[in-house]
């Protein structure tokens, strides 16, 4: 297997707000609550963090114990039931994607009708970007990560590891400051699992942009600097440094 | 957002590349849709049409207006001229005489009182319905049939006239016709419209207009009340293809000539009165028509709304996911109404030609082009293209009003069984619906009854159910 490569820079346009040293996720007793057939199921309790420029967490825990909500939430891509969620260095919600927060979830979600060089394109095009400049970007990063061969494919043509390569891929094009990944591994065997974070660590290096990847895998928290625990929506670990 | 345009090109591209059979099968309920509303646009138009032309060419004469005695003939040709498209006019003068008296096989005839017309040389022409020749020439002195039988004269015999105040004079016959028009050529012009019908004369004689003028003249200076001229007028045919419409053109020319020869005349309005019983006509085919075809429609509609709901699924996952890539709702609908566009422009051009190939096959002698096809075609393009927009802009829009992406996503494959399948509507409408058919098919799509010795007839309105 090659040595990772990090993506090359493609910056979108008027995506890094002033505030530089303000956290860039604040979350005070978030709860999030279900209601699903009458009864309440409670997926985040009482989630107390914060997360900082340069952060590399991972979030363990079982299945159905909270993570994916909980990325969800500091996505902006759902809202808290209870509790105070703010995004100080990134703005208001309506801006956190896609220039300030990159997601990955656990399934590739690819769009189906675009092909696989599009899909990467698409956040740059969505932020602005030249459509011939988003489209020699994603090129090239494909490029960079062997995936040239699938640029023209369409996502039913790729395996699940390819999906979710690209859709990684996707999350990183237009570098953000905060990368949420859920299970970004959990389709791929060890060895491709560990080339992905690899490449994930990679492309950030010892850059600002922070990474917080939900995971069942020990061997993929253990390379990450921190490491929070959810059991039953409750937050455990070293959460607010 | 001056950039916009790259990602909708970009989903425009990804749209036709490769959902081009989803779009295509939308299209085609769209299709139905707009085919069912142009064919039956058409229709509409076409009858309207068809009955205004039918109407109006069976009128041998449109206009009779007849001039009030000493009123200068000239400037009531003029003014009539000026206050409609003339296609022809034609002077006719009226006499009333006293009696008619022939001599043959050593008797004599004579008859009551009758008319004696006086004709221009190209009237037979123009008004050709006015006549039917039946022996003889047109050239010379004519005589009605019935006429004719009272005085037990044909061509060659001599007819004595007996005029108002003067003396008689003898005339030549050259020929004997029909009057089959005699109703309206000898009409009461200008007596109110409720007023009785009035019984044309037994007695008639048709003269040349000189040969008249030379007769009649003098009795037209002892007693004018005998003696009238009409002007017998034939328009052009530039009347609207709608017979209300039709109505209210020839209405106001009409209006408006009496306002220029006020006075000195009035006018009969034969076309008027023809297209005032054509337009209710046209108007019950058209609420029948209408009240046929619009369930077709509906069910059209709601069948494009149904094949466009198949896709919802997919769409719901697509903006969510394009929500989570962050794309606004500003975009998302914008994308969806593209979709929409691409849908209504297919459905829309493909179902014109399918409701015009339709009523070619149907009606092979059908007009398309006149206004009302055109606005009947217009509108039914519009109805498609609102129709797709709604299918595809409706569902984008009530997922976009959700409160998270998170919710959207989840909410795709997790939707409990709707109310219409567990209640097994479906079933239970297909049921009736065969009850009905079958109910109809037993009366034989009979609309109208009229059972052999029942003096009543009835209409079965169930049969309206069925379609």
């Amino acid at each position: 297997m090659r040595e990772p490569r990090g993506l090359s820079s493609f910056q979108a346009p008027g995506c890094r707000p002033a505030n530089e040293a303000a956290p860039l996720v604040l979350a005070q007793s978030l709860r999030r609550v279900f209601h699903q057939g009458g009864a309440d199921i409670v997926a985040v309790s009482d989630a107390s963090c914060t997360i900082q420029p340069g952060d590399r967490i991972a979030i363990t825990g079982p299945s159905g114990s909270g993570k994916s909500t909980l990325l969800h939430l500091f996505a902006g891509l759902d809202q808290p039931s209870a509790g105070a969620l703010s995004w100080p260095a990134l703005g208001p919600r309506e801006s956190l994607r896609p220039t300030q927060i990159g997601v990955s979830l656990q399934m590739p979600g690819l769009l189906p009708s675009l092909t696989v060089a599009e899909n990467v394109a698409l956040p740059l095009l969505l932020s602005q970007a030249a459509p011939e400049q988003a489209r020699a970007a994603a090129r090239r990063i494909l490029a960079e990560q062997d995936l040239a061969a699938l640029a023209d494919k369409l996502p039913e043509e790729l395996s699940g590891g390819q999906a979710q390569r690209v859709s990684l891929i996707r999350a990183l094009v237009v570098r953000p400051r905060l990368i949420l990944a859920d299970e970004p591994t959990g389709q791929l065997d060890h060895p491709t699992a560990q080339h992905m974070l690899d490449l994930l660590l990679a492309t950030l290096g010892g850059s600002a942009s922070a990474l917080v990847i939900a995971t069942h895998d020990p061997s993929i928290a253990e390379r990450l600097d921190r490491v929070w625990n959810m059991h039953q929506g409750a937050l455990t670990g070293n959460t607010n440094p | 957002m001056t950039r916009q345009p790259s990602v909708v090109l970009l989903w425009l591209k990804g749209l036709i590349s490769h959902r081009s059979g989803r779009l295509l099968t939308a299209a085609l309920g769209v299709a139905l849709t707009v085919g069912i509303l142009v064919s039956l646009g058409v229709f509409i138009a076409n009858s309207a049409a068809a009955m205004t032309a039918r109407a109006t060419e069976a009128i041998p004469v449109d206009w009779q207006v007849q001039l009030v005695p000493g009123t200068a003939v000239g400037s009531a040709v003029d003014a009539t001229r000026q206050a409609a498209p003339v296609d022809a006019l034609e002077q006719v003068g009226y006499a009333d005489v006293s009696g008619l008296t022939a001599s043959s096989g050593g008797t004599a005839q004579t008859t009551g009182a009758g008319k004696a017309v006086g004709l221009s040389p190209a009237y037979h022409s123009v008004f050709p319905a006015e006549f039917r020749p039946l022996v003889g020439s047109l050239d010379g002195v004519l005589v009605a049939q019935q006429t004719a039988a009272n005085l037990h004269v044909t061509t060659g015999d001599t007819v004595t006239i007996q005029r108002v105040g003067l003396p008689p004079v003898d005339v030549k016959v050259s020929g004997v016709v029909d009057l089959p028009n005699a109703d309206s050529f000898f009409q009461a012009v200008g007596v109110p419209a409720n007023a009785a019908p009035q019984a044309p004369p037994d007695n008639v004689l048709l003269l040349p207009m000189d040969q008249w003028h030379a007769l009649f003249d003098p009795q037209a200076a002892d007693r004018p009340d005998t003696v009238r001229i009409q002007l017998h007028v034939r328009l052009r045919r530039e009347l609207p293809a709608d017979p209300g419409a039709a109505f209210i053109l020839v209405q106001r020319w009409t209006r408006n000539l009496e306002v220029r020869i006020s006075g000195s005349g009035v006018v009969g309005d034969n076309l008027a009165a023809r297209l005032d019983g054509v337009r209710s006509d046209a108007l019950y085919a058209r609420v029948l028509l209408l009240f046929l075809g619009l369930p077709g429609v509906l069910l059209a509609a709601i069948l494009t709304l149904a094949i466009a709901a198949t896709g919802a699924d997919r769409r719901r996952q697509e903006q969510a996911l394009l929500r989570v890539r962050g794309a606004g709702t500003a975009q998302i609908l914008r994308l969806a109404a593209l979709e929409g566009v691409i849908m209504g422009a297919a459905g829309v051009t493909l179902g014109i030609g399918l409701g015009l190939a339709a009523v070619r096959l149907a009606a092979p002698r059908s007009g398309v082009g006149s206004g009302p096809m055109v606005l009947w075609v217009g509108g039914a393009a519009l109805a498609g293209l609102l129709l797709s927009l709604m299918a595809a802009l409706w569902p984008a829009w009530v997922q976009a009003r959700q409160t998270s992406v998170a919710a959207a996503r989840q909410a795709v494959g997790r939707e409990s069984t709707p109310l219409w399948q567990r209640l097994y509507l479906d079933v239970v409408l297909l049921a009736v619906a065969a009850a009905l058919f079958w109910r109809t098919a037993g009366i034989g799509y009979e609309l109208v009854l009229a059972p052999e010795g029942v003096a009543q007839v009835s209409v079965a309105y169930e049969a309206f159910i069925a379609p």
